[in-house]
C-alpha cells in the first residue's frame, strides 16, 4: 500500500496547497475526506496515485520509495488504482462501453472477463441502455456513473473517489456508496473526498479534514 | 486536421525536393542537350535522313560544320545509356526507345553575340523542323536562378531543413493537443508512455511516409514540365529520359530523407505527448 511521509505540495511560491503531509491508507478502511474547495483534496488524490510528484517529501509503496520507480513502474502501481474524477474525465471519441472496459483493455483481460465485468456494473449501476452512447450525448450523472464503473471494474487495491456523487441523486449516490463500501470490506482501501454534508455525517469510515495542508482527525 | 498535417508535409517536403534536386539536376536538365551559345533544332517524326542532310547543307551554308551536329535517335540513345540509364531502362527494347525520340541537330556558337543573331534570323524554319530550342529569354532568366541555388544553396537548406522542422514541430503539437485529455485518461489509467503513443506515432508516420512520397511524385512531375518548358522538347518521356532524379545518388538521398522525416515526426510526437502529460 502507498504511504506518504511528510509532503509538501507547492504550487505557487507563496502557497503551499500539502503542508507536511502525512497519510497512509490501509487495506479494508473506508476515509471520507472533507475540506473546503482548494484545500488540496485533488492534489493529495493525483499524489496518491503518482499523477503529480511533490514538491518535497517521500513516497512508498509497500516500503520502496518511488524514486526508484520507473516509469513503467509507476503505470503498472496505477493499474491497480481506481480514480473516479469530479469532471469524469471520459473519452469522447468512444462509447461509454468502451469507456467503461477500458482498464481492462490497457490490461489486456480476456474479452470474456470483459464482458462479464462490464454486464455486471452496468446492471449494477444502471448502464445498460446507455452504453453504446458517446459521452457527449448523456447527462452529467450518467457519465459519472460510467466514470465509477471505469474505476472499479478492474478491482483496484486502492480507490480515490474525488466527489463521486456530485451529479447524482439519492438512489443513485445510495448505490455508489454501497458499491464503494462493498468494496472496502472485500480488502480495497478507499478514499472519497466529498463536501456533501450527508455523507460526511453518515460514518461510513473514518473521518478526515484536509485543512492547512494537513490531514487531521 | 490529420489533412492539414497531410498537406504541410506534402507541400514543404515538395519545395524542399525541389529545391534538392534542383541543385543536383537543374544545370543537366536546363544545359545537358543545349550549352550556352547553342540551340538546338527538334525535327519532326519520320523525317527523312536525305531530308535531314539537305537541311544541314543549307545551314553549313551560314555555319561553320565543325559547329554543327545531327544527333540521330541512335546516338542519342547510346549517348544516354552510358550516362544517366537505370538497370530498369536498360532492360527495356532498345528499339521501343529509339522509335519515340526525334531527331535533332546542335549548333553551337563561339560568341554570344553570334548566337543573338542566329536566333533573330529565319534560318532555322523549315517544314520539316518542329521545334527550336534555346537557352534564351525563359531559360536565360532561370539559370540566374540555379546559379542562385549554386551561390546560397547551403543557407537554403538550412533554410528548408529549419522550416521543415518547424512544421513538423507545429503539426505534431496541434495533433498531440487534440488528443491530450484521452492521452491522459489512459496516462492515469495505467497504460505506458509507449501504448499511449503508439496509435498516434502510427499515424504520424503514415501520413509523412505518404505525403513524402506524394511530395516528391510532385518534384517529379514539375521536373518534367519544367524540362519541357526550358527545351521546347514536348515529348515528355524524352524528358524523363535524360533526367538523372532516379540515379543511384537521387534515390539513396531521397530514400534517407524519407527516413528522416519520418524519424523526426516520431521523436517530436513521442516527446510532446511525454511533455504534454507531465505538465497535466
Amino acid at each position: 500500500m502507498v504511504q506518504l511521509k511528510h509532503i509538501y505540495k507547492t504550487y505557487h511560491s507563496d502557497k503551499h496547497v500539502l503542508r507536511d503531509l502525512n497519510f497512509e491508507p490501509q487495506k479494508s478502511q473506508f476515509y471520507v475526506v472533507s475540506g473546503p474547495s482548494g484545500s488540496g483534496k485533488t492534489t493529495l488524490f493525483k499524489i496518491l496515485s503518482l499523477l503529480s510528484t511533490p514538491t518535497s517529501g517521500e513516497i512508498y509503496i509497500n516500503g520502496k520509495n518511488i524514486k526508484s520507480y520507473s516509469y513503467g513502474d509507476q503505470a503498472k502501481y496505477r493499474q491497480g488504482v481506481g480514480i473516479i474524477f469530479q469532471d469524469y474525465k471520459l473519452i469522447e471519441d468512444i462509447n461509454l462501453y468502451e469507456n467503461m472496459v477500458l482498464p481492462l483493455r490497457i490490461q489486456k483481460k480476456s474479452d470474456k472477463e470483459i464482458h462479464q465485468k462490464a454486464a455486471y456494473y452496468s446492471e449494477v449501476l444502471d448502464l445498460k441502455e446507455i452504453l453504446s452512447e458517446f459521452p457527449q450525448y448523456v447527462s452529467g450523472g450518467q457519465q459519472q456513473r460510467v466514470a465509477v464503473a471505469r474505476a472499479l471494474i478492474n478491482d483496484p487495491s486502492l480507490i480515490l473517489a474525488d466527489e463521486p456523487t456530485g451529479n447524482l441523486d439519492t438512489a443513485n449516490t445510495q448505490i455508489i456508496l454501497n458499491l464503494l463500501q462493498q468494496k472496502s470490506r472485500s480488502g480495497a482501501a478507499v478514499v472519497l473526498a466529498t463536501h456533501d454534508e450527508n455523507i460526511i455525517k453518515s460514518q461510513l469510515g473514518t473521518s478526515l479534514r484536509l485543512a492547512e495542508g494537513q490531514l487531521q482527525l | 486536421m490529420k489533412l492539414i498535417y497531410f498537406l504541410f508535409i506534402t507541400f514543404t517536403v515538395y519545395f524542399s525536393g525541389l529545391t534538392l534536386m534542383g541543385y543536383q539536376n537543374l544545370n543537366q536538365i536546363l544545359f545537358s542537350d543545349i550549352h550556352n551559345n547553342a540551340l538546338g533544332v527538334y525535327f519532326k517524326e519520320q523525317i527523312s535522313d536525305k531530308a535531314i542532310h539537305d537541311y544541314k547543307q543549307q545551314l553549313v551554308k551560314n555555319f561553320p560544320e565543325a559547329d554543327i551536329k545531327y544527333w540521330s535517335p541512335a546516338e542519342q540513345y547510346q549517348d544516354f545509356v552510358q550516362t544517366n540509364m537505370t538497370s530498369l531502362e536498360q532492360s527495356l527494347n532498345p528499339d521501343d526507345i529509339i522509335s519515340t525520340l526525334p531527331g535533332y541537330i546542335e549548333i553551337k556558337f563561339i560568341t554570344q553575340k553570334e548566337y543573338q543573331s542566329a536566333i533573330q534570323s529565319n534560318l532555322f524554319k523549315n517544314e520539316i523542323v518542329d521545334s527550336v530550342a534555346t537557352n534564351n529569354s525563359w531559360s536565360d532568366k532561370f539559370s540566374s536562378i540555379v546559379l542562385f541555388f549554386n551561390v546560397s544553396g547551403k543557407f537554403l537548406f538550412l533554410f528548408i531543413f529549419f522550416s521543415t522542422a518547424f512544421i513538423i514541430v507545429t503539426a505534431v503539437r496541434l495533433i498531440s493537443q487534440m488528443r491530450i485529455k484521452e492521452f491522459y485518461v489512459r496516462h492515469f489509467l495505467g497504460q505506458s508512455y509507449f501504448e499511449i503513443y503508439r496509435p498516434t506515432a502510427t499515424l504520424i508516420a503514415a501520413l509523412s511516409v505518404v505525403a513524402y512520397i506524394a511530395a516528391m511524385a510532385l518534384v517529379f512531375i514539375s521536373y518534367i514540365l519544367l524540362k519541357s518548358k526550358a527545351s521546347g522538347q514536348k515529348d515528355l518521356f524524352f524528358i524523363y529520359k535524360k533526367i538523372s532524379f532516379l540515379s543511384t545518388d537521387s534515390i539513396l538521398i531521397l530514400a534517407i530523407g524519407l527516413i528522416v522525416v519520418v524519424a523526426i515526426s516520431l521523436v517530436l510526437s513521442f516527446k510532446k505527448v511525454s511533455e504534454l502529460l507531465e505538465e497535466n
